[in-house]
């Protein structure tokens, strides 16, 4: 389990926990909650990312601590 | 606002791009009344639509994305809809957005909104390779759904019909979500508790709604209901609820959130019908440029020089244009004018048309440079930006929202202050409104050009992109000071939608360039005005009484004035380290006006007329060394960049924190100017 801040860039990960109410209730609103897939459109590594929750749904920059109160694992890519 | 009695009343919600201001420009006609909500400083805007010769007021709820308790953009938007009960409400969903945007439609839904929904940009959709049924989802929630193209104002007629309709036959689906068998039971009860006990809520609140708020744990929600009569009744019960639940489901607020989601989830999955895959984008291509790693800041550096370029070199023959029909023709003209008392002509032409003067000077510069950033926050490069610079901003503590606010600063300070307001968080704000003077605006850059260029040389051209420099490094400094003495606490990072690239509308540019303009215009106009009367008293007046009007074209009178007494007083007591004449100390002090005004200060105080004669009268005059020199810049930059801007931070924090910024800002000044002089002397530098 890694801070999302910290996937690799490419990959896809699953969200497993977040922390912080508020935060999780507004993640939860734009479509990121616990055990949804997101793909990590760009990480700066250590830093911001643009993830994206599902098809048809905008991309979103996390801020750097935003994307460190959410944890994640890496899922493998299935194509 | 009109006295005349409206009809009607519609309000405008989506989420944040989904291209709200244009829907409600073509709804509207582009007439727009400005206002504050009550209580907050967040901008009500209110038009007016005819249809069938039936006046309509068309209020422009802010961009959100749901109606929770945690942004204050949020509960604005719900408690106009509880307590103004709009008619209707239109709510525009993005095609290419659809999940975020049906969360908010099914929440306005469960407050009991007369829904129309606006379903935008489909014509992006199609480019992505899918569409969205619209009668689908008509059918699906239960009102009228209308697809449109708000940049070519197709369907917009269609959007009309609706509305009308919907004024006349409305609609309510606030049982548009289901939540489960055990939940929706509680509801119901709490629903029969609200209306036996608290009849009173019932009247204001949908009990549905309120029931869910209560059994979330909304505190906003919480708190009033505490306060009506029998209200602590309601609480207990909703409590009591709360916690069965919990122990079945675990966290209520979590678990009611996520069913809502699904629900928006099996809609959308239930209209998007995909008609070609597609490779890959031109968001994507660009993306993969322009967030680089690597390649994405220097990127992003030459943009913002190539904004500058435009912006001064697009600027400068309009600016001449003006400074000659104000500063000169008007002015010559008023002094001229038979039968007004001298003193009054000197009032009128050195007070307050010189005022107005130095203002409308830096109009073209400041209007184009809003106009190139307009043109980039549309096509969608600001949010990356702000995404870029998130990880160097975030080592001082601030989000990388923060970046937008300081480079509206480089044009002016005024609307820099009120950029701040798309932060979230309080603190975040706070501070950010707090930094954003020290971005060097447009007003500064004359200085450092007459005094960098008349003693510093060849190194003139570094000084003066060091002061650029040094503002942002500063901004980020005391953004880092601030959070960890002042506002306590990590910065709460910052979440943003990106957009995918879109060719700006003209429109669109257009109105941004000349909303944040006018700020600038009249903020600065009605300050100035004042303050320009008050300086031009100090000048024609001294210890000895009235000095006669032409004090400003005299040196030798103007010595004896009260600007010079507190020239030397300045000079004598506060900057004697620095070794400023009493000029110089002067023209700080009317710099507190507006920036370029030091420059005019010194050229009377110096007795000459134009740039040139100004930099060879200091050149020659050696009342500064190129450390002076360097100094005074410094100190130019940093000290309060003009009343106006602390104004609006008067306006958008409060007096407290204008105080604040003024006492920081001055400290500041000073200390990097004394800094500047003891470290060079020490090493050696004159």
């Amino acid at each position: 389990m890694i801070p999302l801040a910290f996937a690799r860039d490419g990959s896809l990960v699953r969200v497993v926990m977040i922390r912080g109410g508020g935060l999780r209730r507004r993640l939860i609103e734009l479509g990121i909650s616990e055990g949804k897939n997101l793909r990590v459109v760009r990480s700066l590594g250590h830093g911001p990312v643009i993830v994206e929750s599902a098809e048809n749904s905008g991309r979103l920059v996390l801020g750097f601590g935003v994307a460190m109160k959410i944890m994640v694992e890496e899922v493998p890519y299935e194509r | 606002m009109s006295v005349k009695e409206r009809q009607f009343r519609v309000a405008l919600a989506g989420i944040p791009n989904v291209g709200k201001s244009l829907i409600f420009n073509k709804l509207t006609g582009g007439k727009a009344w400005v206002g504050n909500w009550p209580g907050v400083t967040v901008e009500k805007k209110v038009g007016r639509l005819v249809l069938d010769g039936v006046d309509v007021e068309v209020v422009d709820l802010p961009g959100i994305y749901g109606l929770t308790a945690y942004s204050a953009d949020e509960v604005i938007a719900r408690d106009f809809i509880i307590e103004e009960k709009p008619d209707a409400i239109v709510c525009i969903l993005s095609a290419i957005n659809l999940e975020r945007s049906l969360y908010l439609a099914v929440s306005l839904l469960e407050l009991g909104a007369n829904l129309v929904v606006d379903l935008n940009m489909v014509d992006l959709a199609q480019k992505e390779g899918y569409r969205v049924d619209h009668r689908r989802l008509e059918s699906l929630l239960g009102v009228p759904v209308i697809p449109t193209v708000a940049t070519t104002g197709q369907g917009i007629e269609e959007l009309r019909d609706a509305i009308r309709r919907a004024l006349h036959e409305r609609v309510e689906r606030a049982r548009v979500v289901d939540y489960g068998k055990d939940v929706e039971e509680a509801i119901a009860t709490l629903e029969g508790v609200i209306r036996s006990e608290a009849p009173v809520l019932v009247e204001k609140y949908p009990p549905r709604w309120l029931s869910i708020k209560l059994l979330e744990g909304d505190a906003v929600i919480l708190e009033r209901v505490s306060k009506v009569q029998n209200g602590e009744k309601v609480i207990s019960a909703a409590s009591k609820l709360k916690s069965e639940l919990e122990a079945k489901l675990g966290d209520l607020e979590t678990y009611m959130v996520d069913r809502r989601y699904k629900k928006v989830l099996e809609l959308s999955q239930a209209v998007v019908v995909r008609e070609s895959s597609i490779g890959v984008s031109a968001t994507d291509i660009l993306d993969s440029i322009l967030t680089h790693k690597a390649l994405g800041i220097p990127f992003a550096l030459s943009t913002l020089y190539l904004l500058f370029r435009f912006a001064f070199e697009v600027s400068t023959p309009f600016a001449d244009l003006l400074d000659i029909a104000i500063n000169r023709l008007l002015h010559d003209w008023v002094l001229g004018l038979q039968g007004l008392p001298e003193w009054a002509a000197s009032l009128l032409a050195d007070g307050i048309i010189a005022g107005v003067g130095a203002v409308m000077v830096f109009l073209p510069v400041i209007a184009l440079f809003f106009l190139g950033f307009a043109i980039l926050e549309d096509s969608g490069y600001m949010a990356r930006v702000a995404f870029l610079v998130d990880k160097i901003f975030n080592r001082f503590n601030l989000p990388g929202k923060s970046i937008v606010p300081l480079i509206i600063g480089f044009g002016c300070n005024v609307p820099a202050v009120m950029a701040a307001r798309t932060i979230e968080d309080e603190n975040d704000r706070k501070v950010t409104a707090l930094i954003a003077p020290l971005s060097s605006c447009s007003a500064r850059l004359p200085v450092y050009l007459v005094i960098g260029g008349a003693i510093l040389g060849a190194s003139a051209g570094f000084a003066v992109l060091s002061m650029y420099i040094l503002g942002i490094l500063f901004a980020l400094l005391m953004g880092w000071f601030f959070r960890r003495f002042f506002f306590k606490g990590v910065s709460a990072g910052f979440i943003m939608e990106l957009p995918p690239y879109l060719m700006p509308r003209l429109d669109n540019v257009a109105m941004k360039t000349w909303e944040r303009t006018k700020r600038f215009l009249f903020k600065a106009g009605s300050i100035i005005l004042l303050v320009m009367i008050l300086v031009w008293l100090l000048s024609v007046t001294g210890p000895k009484g009235f000095l006669g009007s032409n004090a400003l074209g005299d040196p030798e009178l103007l010595s004896r004035s009260w600007v010079a007494v507190l020239g030397r007083w300045l000079s004598e007591a506060v900057f004697f380290p620095m070794g400023w004449d009493w000029r110089l100390s002067a023209a700080l002090f009317f710099g507190f006006l507006a920036k370029e005004v030091v420059v005019g200060t010194l050229g009377v105080l110096m007795g000459v007329e134009g740039v040139e004669g100004l930099q060879r009268a200091l050149a020659e005059s050696h009342i500064l060394t190129p450390l002076t020199a360097y100094a005074y810049m410094a100190f130019v930059l940093l000290y309060v960049p003009c009343a106006a801007t602390l104004a609006t931070i008067r306006n958008e924090l409060g007096l407290k924190y204008a105080i604040f910024a003024l006492a920081y800002m001055l400290l500041l000044a000073y200390i990097v100017a004394l800094g500047i002089v003891v470290i060079g002397s020490l090493v050696g530098l004159t």
